[in-house]
């Protein structure tokens, strides 16, 4: 019988002594032996388990059931004669390849998790922001809204009287029973509105002093009041929440790549945002039809945004480059302006939204102020 | 039949006589890993995370960490990592509700006493969130971690470690930086007392005293370098006016000033008295650094076995340059390449004195390590963050 041996690495387990053995390959088992035969073992083969097979220039590691903190320590040229000897249960579990032919399927996998995820995942966490009760949504929204706004707020009743009376019209629309609470933040410098979850509407009273007409303010509040009809806020919340945990999951804190996919899960998380502003824009603006006020306000006050955004910009009429956009959580204004404008039917029936002692209350709303809490 | 390790062996003994005979005692480590194979499982680990959202990292980490300390050898017996995935997935299980009972009590604090006493007290146990995960990460690897069959380990208390960390970085702060030679130092002479190769203890004869010199020399740099930096700002901010008064004076008027910023000489000054300064101090700290792992190193024993290093500030230098631009350069694909750099920098620069042959570490006996011994378990998180 022609017997296969050659050397390799044993380690007992029990002393830091190496010893250098002979490995001989029997029918049912595996002798060991040093050269002078002081240490000897068999081992049979259903016994033996190896820990790791080799990778050049790594040894294979073998251990034994009985005694599993010795070590057999096979280099790589002599392994594929031993190999054949095992039984399958001395093989470890999955161990993946990491040919290239593997990875580049693995590549592509990725690539294909990474494009399901930014192609159905947001609209995925969206539908999650359903489950989620009108009383948390009420505490979210209140919590947002104390968090980011510190001036306070105008409170004239007259004011206050007007503001409702404008939400009333424009809630006959809506599709949704929420109960608003709109509030005017003391701001002059500022042309912004804000929608937050439950209802929270905010405006800020740099648009009822630059507002020419009632119509313009009717406008921004449809606006806002549509982000809430189409569930904006918690829609937003849970799509930036999901993406972001997903990406965080998927990259984990690898450095630069896991900061690579987070900018990227920004930029997808602005590009949803100016979806929602132009949906906004369009509801609204069926809002403004639905309660007989001239919807064109909504475009004059662009118009007026535009004007103040180029003032800003010391006196430079040029607008700022559309490219610009794509890092904007709003879409770029002028692309609004001209939306809004193809979606304008002609109309005649329009109402007068507030008479105009009425508007001239809402413009004094900051005649009366209190602090926020 | 000649044995394959017998001839290594013989080979590398061969292809250096003359600093075997000069210096017996010294013996080389051995890094053999091939950056192909390291980056094709990193890549693997890349890809299969995507996929798996994350929960393949702890088995990725695992093949990565086997593959790693299989390429060190001593005298041709590798080291050998043991650990599983499966034991990692675990610890960050158990982890997430230790985590949540830290969480949930500073936020109900928050909650009930805004800005109160309540929340500062319950915030405490995140400082020992970090000293605890590191010295239980280091007690998990070298309990999974063995060389020539025997397991390293290490003992001691996880909340000692935690409460020694926090006290140092106490003082580290009021002391303004001077102390921090003897807190280094303290930290690492915790963990070497706990530490064993089997039943052989390591031991550690440094002391901070040994690095005040250098400590305070780089650190007086740095104050100087500081100041020149303050300086160079001032000469910003006060050159900025002068200049503009001159374009005035030239018949120039309306001259935006951040327009001369850029580009002129003032800015060339400015940016090389902050970014040289900031260079000549990293460098100086380099100086400490260096001075540090010598310390460390070089006063570390096992039985009859002593370690030494040969790290010089030029070498960390060039290595920490040269991961730098690999970093910003790759936008992150570099980074097994930056690993091998430095593991390849530790054993290139870590030697062990001692005639390996006849040392009584060959009479080490292996110990049943500290594996499933209560507290340890629960403090101990092998989340595998770290």
């Amino acid at each position: 019988m022609g017997l296969i041996s050659f050397a390799a690495k044993f380690y007992d387990g029990e002393k830091a002594t190496p010893y250098q053995v002979l490995v001989e390959i029997y029918r049912a088992n595996l002798h060991i032996k040093t050269p002078d035969k002081s240490l000897e073992k068999n081992w049979p083969y259903k016994e033996i388990k190896i820990l790791e097979q080799p990778v050049p220039p790594q040894p294979a590691r073998l251990t034994a059931r009985k005694t599993p903190n010795a070590r057999l320590y096979i280099e790589p040229e002599n392994w594929s004669q031993l190999k054949a000897k095992l039984p399958k249960s001395a093989f470890p579990g999955i161990t993946l390849s990491t040919s290239w032919n593997y990875l580049i399927g693995y590549a592509g996998l990725s690539v294909i998790f990474i494009l399901g995820t930014v192609l159905f995942a947001p609209k995925l966490f969206e539908y999650a922001s359903q489950m989620i009760p009108q009383s948390t949504e009420e505490k979210i929204g209140q919590l947002a809204i104390e968090s980011s706004i510190s001036n306070p707020l105008c409170v004239a009743p007259k004011g206050r009287a007007s503001l409702e009376k404008m939400v009333q019209k424009l809630q006959q629309g809506m599709k949704r029973n929420i109960a608003f609470n709109v509030r005017v933040v003391s701001d002059d410098e500022t042309l912004n509105a804000l929608a937050a979850p439950g209802g929270h509407l905010v405006i800020f009273s740099g648009i009822l002093k630059k507002a020419d007409s009632v119509d313009e303010v009717a406008g921004v509040l449809a606006h806002e009041m549509a982000h809430i009809e189409m569930n904006h806020p918690m829609k937003s919340l849970t799509r930036n929440l999901g993406i972001s945990l997903t990406l965080q999951m998927m990259f984990g804190n690898t450095g630069t790549i896991s900061n690579t996919a987070k900018l990227a899960g920004i930029f997808n998380q602005l590009h949803y945002s100016r979806q929602d502003e132009l949906e906004a824009d369009q509801v609204g603006q069926n809002l403004l039809r639905k309660a007989h006020i001239d919807p064109s306000g909504l475009g004059m006050f662009f118009e007026r945004l535009k004007k103040e955004e180029a003032e800003r910009r010391s006196g430079d009429e040029s607008d700022f480059p559309e490219f610009l956009a794509y890092f904007s959580t709003h879409p770029h204004t002028q692309t609004r302006i001209n939306k809004l404008k193809t979606n304008e039917i002609r109309a005649t029936n329009y109402k007068k939204t507030l008479n105009e002692k009425e508007w001239q209350a809402l413009k004094n709303i900051c005649a009366d102020k209190m602090g926020f809490n | 039949m000649a044995g394959q390790a017998f001839i290594a062996d013989n080979i590398t003994e061969q292809a250096r006589p003359k600093l075997i005979q000069k210096n017996s005692k010294i013996n080389e480590i051995t890094y053999d890993s091939r950056t192909g194979q390291v980056y094709k499982i990193w890549l693997l680990n890349l890809f299969m995370n995507i996929i798996t959202l994350g929960v393949y990292n702890f088995w990725g980490k695992t093949r990565l960490r086997k593959y790693v300390a299989g390429s060190f050898s001593l005298r041709g017996d590798r080291l050998e990592y043991t650990g599983t995935g499966k034991e990692l997935f675990f610890g960050f299980l158990k982890a997430i509700p230790v985590l949540f009972g830290i969480y949930t009590p500073f936020m109900i604090a928050t909650l009930i006493a805004p800005a109160a006493v309540w929340p500062a007290v319950f915030l405490l146990p995140f400082f020992y969130v970090i000293p605890v995960a590191l010295y239980s990460a280091l007690r998990y690897r070298l309990s999974r971690l063995q060389w020539r069959g025997i397991r390293y380990r290490l003992e001691g208390s996880t909340l000692k470690y935690a409460n020694l960390f926090l006290w140092r970085g106490f003082l580290n702060i009021i002391s303004l930086g001077i102390l921090l030679p003897y807190s280094d130092i303290k930290k690492y002479q915790h963990k070497i007392k706990n530490a064993y190769y089997g039943d052989t203890p390591f031991s550690f004869s440094g002391n901070g005293k040994n690095l005040m010199g250098i400590h305070l020399a780089t650190y007086a740099i740095a104050i100087g370098l500081l100041f020149i930096v303050l300086l160079g700002m001032q000469l910003i901010s006060a050159s900025l006016p002068i200049a503009e008064i001159l374009m005035v004076a030239q018949g120039m008027p309306g001259t935006n000033s951040l327009q001369l910023f850029s580009g002129k000489p003032v800015f060339i000054t400015a940016a090389a008295f902050i970014l040289l300064p900031f260079l000549l101090f990293s460098l100086a700290r380099l100086m400490y650094k260096t001075a540090l792992i010598h310390e460390m190193i070089n006063n570390l024993h096992a039985a009859d076995i002593g370690f030494r290093s040969t790290v010089t500030t030029i070498a960390l230098c060039k290595l920490k340059l040269g991961n730098f631009f690999i970093l910003i350069g790759t936008f992150g694909i570099g980074m097994p390449y930056i690993m091998q750099r430095n593991l390849r920098f530790f054993a290139e620069h870590t030697q062990i004195k001692g005639d390996l042959k006849t040392s009584k570490i060959n009479q080490t006996a292996s110990q049943k390590s500290a594996d499933a011994e209560g507290l340890h378990e629960v403090l101990d998180l092998n989340t595998g963050l770290i």
